[in-house]
């Protein structure tokens, strides 16, 4: 298969191939998302790992991959899926200042503590995070956005367990104060 | 922070110390870091804000990945942009919010550009039993029908069982933020606010709790008019909605905790008092400019803390300098000094911890703003003669300037003001105890303590046999019935409604023996139950009491006499009375007209109603313009697959045939035939008065094997679901024989009218001109066999009772004398028949 040749080609540092990785992921994550959405609606709610999982499945088959390249292609994933996420919260933003819309149908929206979160602003606070401490904004994408368990990060990101959850209750304590503070 | 540049061996440092604070008791960490980090302040500020951040949990850091998420992302656009709902299209995103996503959506045709927002609730709707609850209670959401409250046009399931809402779309603002725009005055917010009152109070007399009442929630338009939007919706949010719908959902938080009140946050059931509690922090709100809790960036444990024990402070004790001008005052003294008082009582009452102790309702509330507004004492505040005083002085000082008479007009205003509370009181008493017994009504609706499966229906039957306990409160006992009996109503249980109504007028009657405005307006909906119910006879008896009762009030609430206008009309055109219902109808159209200019649904009503006599009337060209009109409102008010839509597309149809239009009527009964059988199903009375109106049409139209077999699909429903009290039944019958008698059938075609006069002979009230209309047919029929002397002994005292009926120009008069014509031609009888065709053409020359 292609894409294993691509996971090998960005074990090797070639160049773009985490590119040529993302837009596989990309394109297969709309398809598998349609078939989770029918899902949903028979009860079956589907979490993040699943996805991963499952675009992982799909792209790469079950064949032996070493962990190494299992690991690469989650840490794509979650990128992939991140910059998804953000770029839409970013454009459905735009619109709405483009037509000038005062949201005004549920206040909930905006304000208050316990929403959903802000993903333009926690990017923000993310990039900010990666700039001092990359070790911990990885840990954040993987778990946050990969939808990774603290042993998957663990092998991915090559540190101990212990390291990722340490990491992942500081990076996550730093993103909702920033959160706050810009609120 | 962004002043205090976040160098990677800072972030180091700060993760350690972060790790190291943890480690400790929340009371050692502060000193723990001053000996750790004594030189810098910054980051052991830092510190403890992370701890904070940390400890309201992972549920803040839910991840945002989802499979709808990722489409909507992927797709580069959202999933239901352009997609239909309902008969609206979904123009754009309007906002994301807690309980689900909001659009702006169009109709999806041409004509009407009415403006609507669609909600999509984070909830699935699975099996059909949780559908069907899910559109019963929707209906009660739809009756709500109040101008400050955003109607509910429609709600439903997409098919992949995303449930979904449609209200008015409300172009507003909050009411906090449209307020401090405007600088309104103290006196000014508490009019505005008001209108909040009388809409709440509204929905709670449905039975229906708002739950989650916020300033997000209460808009103001443009031209300063109030429009509360998702009354209900939190109830139709009710997580295990698989289940069934609790009227309260124990244990679920679905509810903003600044407006929440202590029973909520401590997810016990609520009922109408915790919108009442919702209202005093948003009076608080509305005064001060901020909440009276701070809860941004609390635990749960922490807000439940504040919520439960802490007093809220006073407003008139919150106002700042700032605040001053916003509400219009000119220093912050002044403007504390309006609110001092009266109006710290009036929130403090609301926000009362103990639900027993704050007002019953919004109505008593408003009632308090109201008497404070003139400078009457309120209830809310200790009942000293010094307050009472000080109150009169105040008045007499804004009323009269005339102070050599102050001592004398003191005294006669205390007496006076004495009266006016103790009237005051006899009315909160009652007000306060229909609430209480609504919100026990609510209150027992506990799952727990009914079991999972807690419905509308349950509650409403535990509480109409609670109502027997208040027999000795007959005033009481006939508001609550009728409550009652209105909600069965809704929910289309017509026997128990009309059972309820009629033992609110017995309680009526043992309050007012003779009767009063109060019990006409029971009466109407006690008739309007009987009609449902096909007991015309008893309902027409029960409309001419009410008729007496009512003319002797000349100032009615109009939309209140526009229904009683609708049903005395109603009732005379179901008993055939069209001459008489003609000038009702009309009454009722202009009082509609002027009393709620733009209400399509309304308007609607009224125009097909005077449609429908016209057309009996046999004035088709007025008659059609009426159901024109109709259908336009309706479509807006609508959409264009209702069943309402449905109900006047159906007589329209037969106007149309009558007017001669047959191929244009031809569509429009296709059209509805469709839409019924879609909507209703083949089963029902609906479907079966289309079928058989087609059926009719047909039969005009000579096409005689149509017009049997769908006159026969009607027949093949009675005793299943039409009884054969139902006009259909006969009428059906009817048709049948007549497409019969030319398909040589006629002894078939005999036995079916005769059949048909029979049933209508026992069920319709002597005199009926459909009684005379049925000798006739049968009359013709004869002639078909032959039996010329039996026909004529039918067809001559027919015509007579018919002209007597419905007057020399009706349609049916002159079907019975072309029929007379026709009998006296094949009897060779020529001087006759042309006596029967002068009169015939005579009546129908212009």
């Amino acid at each position: 298969m292609e894409i294993t040749a691509i996971l090998q080609d960005v074990e090797n540092g070639v160049a773009g191939a985490a590119d040529r990785l993302a837009s596989a992921v990309f394109a297969d994550l709309h398809r598998i998302a349609q078939a989770a959405m029918r899902r949903e609606s028979e009860g079956h709610t589907l979490q993040p790992t699943e996805l991963v999982d499952e675009a992982f499945i799909r792209l790469v088959g079950q064949k032996n991959i070493s962990w190494q390249n299992r690991a690469q292609f989650f840490a794509v994933a979650a990128r992939t899926i991140r910059r998804i996420l953000v770029d839409h919260a970013r454009h459905r933003l735009r619109q709405k200042r483009d037509h000038g819309i005062r949201v005004t149908l549920d206040e909930s929206i905006s304000s208050a503590p316990d929403r959903s979160l802000d993903l333009v602003a926690l990017d923000e606070a993310l990039e900010r995070l990666d700039a001092a401490a990359p070790r911990q904004a990885r840990v954040v994408e993987l778990r946050f956005f990969g939808g990774l368990e603290i042993d998957e990060t663990a092998h991915a990101l090559g540190i101990s367990p212990a390291t990722v959850k340490r990491d992942w209750t500081f990076a996550r304590a730093f993103l909702l104060r920033s959160l706050e503070a810009t609120a | 922070m962004s002043d205090n540049p976040l160098t990677p061996t800072r972030l180091e440092r700060l993760q350690a110390l972060f790790e190291e604070a943890l480690e400790h008791p929340a009371a050692e960490r502060a000193a723990l870091l001053e000996t750790l980090e004594p030189g810098d302040e910054y980051l052991r500020t830092e510190v403890l804000a992370l701890i904070k951040a940390h400890e309201l949990g992972e549920d803040q850091f839910r991840s945002p990945v989802s499979a709808s998420a990722l489409i909507d992302a992927t797709t580069g656009e959202d999933r239901w942009v352009g997609t239909r709902v309902g008969a609206y299209r979904v123009v754009r995103l309007v906002g994301v919010g807690g309980m689900g996503a909001v659009y702006e959506a169009a109709r999806d045709d041409d004509q009407y550009k009415k403006r609507v927002a669609v909600k999509f609730l984070h909830r699935h709707v699975g099996s059909e039993p949780a559908l069907a609850r899910f559109r019963a209670e929707r209906q009660i959401l739809a009756n709500l029908n109040h101008p400050n409250i955003a109607a509910l046009v429609d709600g439903g399931v997409t098919d992949d069982g995303q449930p979904y809402i449609i209200m008015e779309y409300v172009d507003g603002l909050p009411i906090t933020q449209w307020c401090d725009e405007q600088n309104m005055s103290v006196h000014n917010r508490l009019s505005l606010y008001l209108q909040v009152c009388a809409a709440v109070q509204s929905a709670h007399r449905s039975l229906v709790v708002h739950r989650d009442l916020k300033p997000g929630n209460i808009l103001v338009t443009g031209d300063g008019r109030v429009k509360l939007l998702d009354f209900g919706i939190a109830r139709l949010m009710t997580p295990d909605g698989d289940v069934a719908m609790p009227l309260t959902v124990s244990g679920s938080r679905s509810f903003t905790p600044d407006y929440a009140s202590p029973e909520q946050v401590r997810g016990l059931p609520v009922d109408t008092r915790a919108d009442v509690y919702a209202l005093g922090v948003i009076l608080f709100e509305l005064l001060v400019g901020y909440r009276p809790f701070d809860l941004r960036g609390k635990s749960i444990g922490e807000i439940e803390k504040i919520v439960l024990e802490t007093e809220p402070p006073r407003p008139s004790a919150s106002i700042t300098e700032a605040r001053a001008s916003l509400i219009g005052e000119r220093s912050a003294s002044r403007a504390r000094a309006a609110v001092e008082g009266d109006l710290d009582a009036i929130v403090s009452k609301a926000m009362r911890k103990e639900a027993e102790r704050r007002y019953g309702s919004a109505d008593l509330m408003a009632f308090d703003l109201q008497q404070h507004l003139i400078g009457l004492p309120v209830s809310a505040r200790p009942d000293g003669v010094g307050y009472r005083m000080k109150k009169l002085i105040r008045r007499r000082k804004i009323e009269t300037a005339a102070l050599s008479l102050a001592v004398l007009s003191l005294v006669a205003g205390l007496v006076a003001t004495t009266m006016q509370a103790r009237r005051a009181e006899a009315q909160s008493r009652r007000a306060e105890q229909v609430t209480d017994f609504i919100a026990t009504m609510l209150g027992s609706a506990d799952p727990a303590s009914l079991g999972k499966d807690v419905t509308v229906r349950e509650v409403l039957d535990s509480a109409a046999a609670h109502a027997d306990t208040l027999a000795s409160n007959p005033e009481l006992e006939a508001e609550i019935r009728s409550v009652i009996g209105s909600t069965y109503m809704g929910l289309g249980e017509f026997e128990a409604g009309e059972a309820q109504f009629r033992r609110a007028l017995d309680a009526h009657k043992r309050r007012v023996p003779g009767g009063d405005y109060a019990t006409a307006v029971t009466l109407t909906k006690q008739s309007h139950a009987l009609e449902y119910l096909g007991e015309y006879a008893a309902a027409d008896s029960v409309m001419k009491t009410a008729s007496v009762l009512i003319d002797r009030f000349p100032h009615k609430d109009p939309l209140e006499y526009a229904t009683f206008l609708d049903q005395r009309g109603r009732i005379l055109a179901r008993l055939g009375k069209n001459q008489e219902a003609e000038p009702v109808f009309q009454e009722a159209l202009d009082v509609t007209t002027k009393a709620a200019p733009g209400r399509d649904s309304l308007l609607a009503y009224a125009y097909v109603n005077l449609g429908f006599v016209e057309a009996e009337l046999g004035k088709f060209p007025k008659a059609e313009s009426l159901y024109v009109a109709a259908i336009t409102s309706a479509r807006r008010a609508y959409g264009n697959e209702h069943p309402e839509l449905a109900a006047m597309l159906s007589p329209y149809a037969s106007v149309l045939e009558y007017a001669g239009k047959s191929a244009k009527a031809d569509s429009v009964y296709l059209e509805v035939l469709a839409m019924r059988k879609k909507l209703l199903g083949e089963d029902h009375p609906e479907y079966a008065w289309t079928m058989f109106n087609y059926a009719d049409y047909l039969l005009g139209k000579k096409r005689y094997p149509e017009a049997a077999l769908w006159s026969r699909k009607v027949l093949a429903l009675r005793g299943k679901t039409l009884p054969d009290t139902h006009m259909a039944v006969s009428t059906a019958m009817g048709v049948l024989g007549r497409a019969l008698g030319p398909m040589d059938s006629l002894a078939v075609a005999e036995r079916a009218l005769r059949e048909s006069l029979e049933l209508r002979r026992k069920h319709l009230p002597e005199g009926h001109w459909a009684i005379a209309s049925s000798e006739s047919i049968l009359g013709a029929h004869l002639v078909l066999a032959g039996r010329y002397s039996e026909a004529e002994a039918l067809l001559v005292p027919a015509e007579k009772k018919l002209v007597e009926a419905r007057g020399e120009d009706a349609a049916v008069v002159g079907d019975a004398r072309k029929r007379l014509v026709l009998l006296y031609t094949q009897w060779e009888k020529p001087q006759s028949a042309a006596g029967w065709e002068r009169k015939l053409k005579s009546a129908a020359g212009p």
